[in-house]
């Protein structure tokens, strides 16, 4: 058998150099001394060493191999699940549609209801027999949330009775492909924290880090609403600290006297003048922690505070942080508070007329919270910033409401002008630029960095999730403005992080959510148009 | 208003809304009740909202419409259109607008649109405050009267002072007509089009100029126009250059051509020779006390001489949230010292005047609307039409003055400066310096013209000055919200 040569002649070409040396000094004097020995042994050792990575490598290969093939075979998996997923989106979608007809008028079209019951039942049996009794739990909910859906809004993002719409197609898909446990995340709606299950499984397509977000989510929507609390708490905190701190500046022989408007207003120059241009934004990065720095060395000595009342969760010291003490100097708490604010506000002058201005301040953000000397208790303080982003942006965190009602905009984020609203127009550019704000600091490519990622990219996900699987009754423009701005420009990190699952969960966002559009819903098609736009420079999604 | 109007002429949008109609009823109480306070305008919005009408708390503003010959024809649609769907647009234009963002017609458009798109086609002269939409309303509808079975002859002619303006205008017909097969611009331009060859584009855009000299060297095949658009047209018919050209250009197509006229402002001797320009025209005007955009906070700052204006200049930029800024400045030597000393300071600015060739100050411009520059210094070149639309901050560094020895001031240049801020019904600012008895008088007269209430701004205090900042932005925003103004829900331009 010549295949069982290999091992052998590989053997003995491995050995050949050594062994010929060995041989010809067989017979010499020396043979038996310690030297030859050594030598033989060194030989030996070679040798073993060689065989055994040979061995190493080809086991490598040999796994690598397999993975490829698994991965290979998830593939093919995920696009059939995705096909059989998006008939029964689209059957799912018809059948609300008609149902959306029959309920909210009767009198104009007295004809069609009659007509309409009858094809749900036609597609459903078609298609995917577990659909046929989804629609109908799904109208039960769909109802009442359009009539008075103002009594629903505020805790829209908790309510898991309209999810029950989607669930039995999806459960009943699963087992079809166990592979995909991803689709729990997409198809259930009013869920954000069902990501949660889905990361395991996506492991070898999702960056590994991202324990932190799974466990504040994990726990379900009173874990969410908890995270809300706590950030309306904190801020309220630092609503009084600037109180606080403004009141005390003023006070004669104060040491922050005209110091802290100075800071402020250098704080909000600087993020001004960051841009996208390559190194350019040095000199107003370092101005800004500078500030910091000084806030934080007691430069302009301020009152201590206790920083727990500005971070989600308890922390307790930890080794090598260089912040460990219950408290930090308040004036730096209020200068870190001041670059959250600027940061947002920039997002929404900015950003919302030209959404590219946010990418420069999500990298500033990104590079502020994650320096060590800005941690507390070695972790960022980022909550600060997420606070107040909750405060104009709640949709990221999956807040819903109908845009035509009082209670909805409030829930929405809607801002007021006095008694009055800000016009549609002036909320539609806020959300654009928060959109793409929220995109451009959840987003950010940490794993070349030392750093860790301050707000990783699970919160992209979360929020986008929260979105997409909003029940329909509870969709509104909003929705889809935000939704188009955290994706324009931001589509290619988000497949780079999440591979496959990201392609479906941005077909689901461009394809599928805007389906669900209530009439007239502009963005909804200016959220189609871009997925044409996005097919041209070779995105596919359908 | 025209918002009733188009309610009676399409009922069938009054109906889908219907269904909403006990949603929306009760917020509309409560509304009432919130306003019932101070701001008693504030009601109508409501109102409107809850009928499901064009939108939430759209703001409105008085316009004139005088509509020639409607008596004659009663079936002329007379309607503002408030969604896209109402205006028929083709199906590419409509996705075209939707890409951009643009959502619903804006009023300009809304009620320009349906004019312009109707049969027989009729002239067209709108006047609309600045940063309302009025590029992409005439670019919508050139892109729906040519017809792009026949992509290379020579279908609609787009006339425009500037070539900063001509090339913004090419800029917004691509991207509003993105999703357009055979879609093909040529830019009449000084040094674009190669010379001897002829146009071979649907779509001609240029300066007044060297489309007269392509049309005189049988460059341009005229026989096919059907659509004349002359942007920032007060200032085309009445500088004599460009109001000769421009006679001259008219002169040489064919009779029946569409001819539309738009422009911020129309002073009356201009409006005489409009109305020659394009006889029998639809006519959409505002009243003169409209015409500077509310939602833009005006004031201004006294400064003790002519050295301290700098720093002052450096400091306003921590008094609010800055996206990008034009500062507008006499002369070419003063732009660019402040130039030197801003990049001192860490901003990125661009100096942009006569100094620079065509191609660069093409270059400059586009650096600023990349926001790779986010300051501009500007002598008057660019004064007009030029749309950034994240501009949030007008600087009058000097005061715009024009005749002999800059004796009087210039009101029309005044409001195109600050026109560059405060596009589509976003937070604007304007802060204008003056520093001695010649410059005080000056502006004040410019705010007794327009009845602008300037507000001054004291820097003694920088922690006072942004307070005040503060105020001044909020109160003006939530008059906009109400008032007779250009903030409406809508944006253009190049996007």
């Amino acid at each position: 058998m010549t295949r069982s040569s290999p091992p052998t002649s590989r053997r003995s070409l491995l050995l050949s150099s050594p062994d010929r040396r060995f041989l010809s000094s067989f017979l010499g004097e020396d043979r038996n001394t310690e030297c030859s020995h050594r030598d033989a042994l060194e030989a030996a050792q070679a040798e073993h060493d060689r065989v055994r990575e040979a061995a190493i490598r080809a086991y490598q290969l040999h796994e690598l191999e397999l993975e490829r093939k698994r991965i290979a075979e998830a593939e093919l998996k995920e696009k059939q699940r995705l096909q059989v997923e998006a008939q029964i989106a689209a059957e799912e979608l018809r059948l609300r549609e008609l149902k959306a007809k029959t309920i909210p008028k009767p009198p104009p079209e007295p004809p069609s209801p009659r007509v309409e019951p009858p094809p749900p039942p036609k597609p459903a049996p078609a298609k995917a027999p577990a659909q046929a009794p989804a629609p109908a739990a799904a109208k039960p909910p769909t109802a009442p949330t359009l009539g008075p859906p103002a009594a629903s809004t505020a805790n829209a993002a908790l309510k898991a009775a309209p999810s029950t719409s989607i669930f039995p197609p999806a459960a009943a898909k699963q087992n079809a492909a166990p592979a995909n446990p991803f689709q729990n995340a997409l198809s259930k709606p009013a869920q954000p924290n069902n990501v949660a299950p889905s990361q395991p499984t996506n492991g070898a397509l999702t960056p590994a880090k991202q324990p932190a977000p799974v466990q504040s989510v994990s726990n379900g929507q009173a874990a969410n609403q908890e995270l809300i609390n706590r950030y309306t708490e904190i801020h309220q905190e630092l609503k009084k600290l600037r109180k606080n701190l403004v009141a005390e500046s003023k006070v004669p022989g104060s040491p922050m006297k005209g110091k802290l408007g100075a800071y402020r207003r250098e704080i909000r120059v600087s993020i001004g003048q960051l841009t996208g241009t390559k190194g350019a934004n040095a000199q107003p990065t370092n101005k800004i922690m500078a500030a910091l720095r000084d806030a934080l060395e007691g430069k302009v000595p301020s009152p201590p505070i206790d920083v727990s009342r500005y971070v989600v969760g308890q922390r307790e010291p930890v080794q090598d942080a260089l912040h460990n003490d219950l408290t930090m100097p308040s004036l730096f708490v209020y200068l870190l508070n001041i670059c959250a604010k600027s940061i947002i506000s920039q997002f929404i002058n900015e950003g919302g007329a030209n959404p590219k201005s946010a990418d420069p301040i999500g990298v500033f953000t990104a590079q502020v919270f994650s320096t060590k000397e800005f941690m507390w208790r070695g972790q960022p303080l980022i909550d600060i910033m997420m606070s107040k982003f909750r405060v104009v942006c709640p949709v990221v965190f999956g807040s819903r409401g109908n845009d035509r009602t009082e209670r909805g905009r409030i829930a929405l984020g809607w801002k007021k002008d006095g008694p009055s609203w800000i016009t549609e127009q002036s909320h539609n550019d806020r959300m654009t630029g928060l959109g793409a704000g929220f995109a451009a600091v959840s987003l950010r490519d940490f794993s070349k960095s030392a750093r860790t990622n301050p707000y990783p990219p699970t919160n992209y996900w979360v929020a986008l999730a929260g979105i997409v699987n909003s029940p329909v009754g509870l969709i509104s423009n909003t929705q889809y403005v935000v939704l188009r701005a955290m994706i324009e420009g931001y589509e290619q990190r988000f497949l780079n992080f999440y591979g496959n699952a990201g392609l479906a969960a941005l077909r689901l966002a461009l394809i599928e959510f805007p389906k669900k559009a209530p009439e007239h819903a502009a963005a909804a098609g200016s959220l189609r148009a871009l997925a044409e736009v996005l097919r041209e420079s070779g995105l596919v999604l359908t | 208003m025209a918002d009733l109007a188009s309610r009676i002429t399409k009922p069938a949008d009054d109906a889908a809304p219907a269904s909403e109609a006990p949603a929306a009823e009760a917020p509309a109480a409560t509304d009432a009740a919130a306003a019932e306070t101070p701001v008693g305008d504030a009601q109508n919005d409501g109102a409107v909202e809850s009928l499901g009408g064009s939108g939430l708390q759209e703001p409105g503003y008085e316009v004139e419409i005088t509509l020639s010959d409607l008596q004659q024809n009663e079936s002329t649609p007379f309607h503002s259109a408030t969604t896209w769907e109402d205006i028929g647009l083709r199906e590419e234009l409509h996705k075209g607008l939707l890409a951009l963002n643009f959502l619903k017609p804006s009023k300009v458009q809304g009620k320009s649109l349906p004019l312009m798109l109707s049969n027989p086609p009729t002239n067209m002269l709108a006047q609309s405050q600045s940063g309302t939409g009025k590029t992409a309303a005439f670019v919508t509808a050139i892109l729906s009267r040519v017809d792009f079975s026949n992509p290379d002859q020579p279908q609609a002619l787009a006339l425009a002072p500037s070539r900063e303006l001509a090339r913004q205008i090419e800029e917004v017909i691509r991207a509003i007509g993105h999703f357009v097969q055979n879609l093909k611009i040529a830019p009449a331009v000084p040094g674009a089009l190669p010379r001897g060859e002829p146009v071979r584009s649907a779509v001609v855009v240029g300066t007044p100029g060297t489309v007269m000299d392509i049309i005189r060297r049988r460059q341009l095949d005229v026989s096919q126009l059907k659509v004349l658009v002359l942007d920032e047209a007060d200032n085309m018919l009445d500088q004599q250059g460009l109001g000769d050209q421009c006679m001259r250009v008219k002169g040489m197509l064919p009779k029946t051509i569409q001819t539309l006229l738009f422009s911020a402002t129309f002073p009356e001797k201009v409006l005489q020779y409009a109305n020659k320009f394009a006889p029998n025209a639809h006519s959409l005007k505002l009243q003169r006390s409209d015409l500077t955009v509310k939602g833009i906070s005006q004031m201004f700052i006294d400064c003790p001489n002519d050295t301290t204006k700098y720093d002052i200049l450096c400091r306003l930029y921590g008094l609010m949230t800055i996206g990008q800024s034009v500062i507008f400045v006499k002369t070419r030597e003063s732009a660019n010292e402040i130039q030197r000393r801003m990049v001192g300071d860490g901003h990125k600015v661009s100096a942009l005047h006569a100094a620079f060739d065509g191609s660069e100050r093409d270059e400059l411009l586009a650096k600023f609307r990349s926001g790779e520059s986010k300051v501009l210094i500007a002598t008057n070149v660019i004064a007009r039409g030029i749309d950034v639309s994240s501009v949030s901050m007008v600087i009058n560094y000097d005061i715009p003055m024009k005749g002999r020895g800059d004796t009087e001031p210039d009101t029309e240049t005044y409001l195109h400066r600050i026109g560059r801020t405060g596009r589509f019904g976003r937070v604007g600012v304007s802060i204008s310096f003056v520093y001695d008895k010649k410059s005080y008088d000056a502006l004040s007269s410019i705010a007794t013209h327009y009845g602008i209430d300037l507000v001054k701004l004291d820097t003694d205090d920088w922690d006072e000055a942004e307070e005040r900042v503060k105020d001044v932005i909020k109160k003006n925003r939530a008059q906009a919200a109400y008032a007779p103004s250009a903030t409406d829900p809508q944006k253009t331009g190049a996007a």
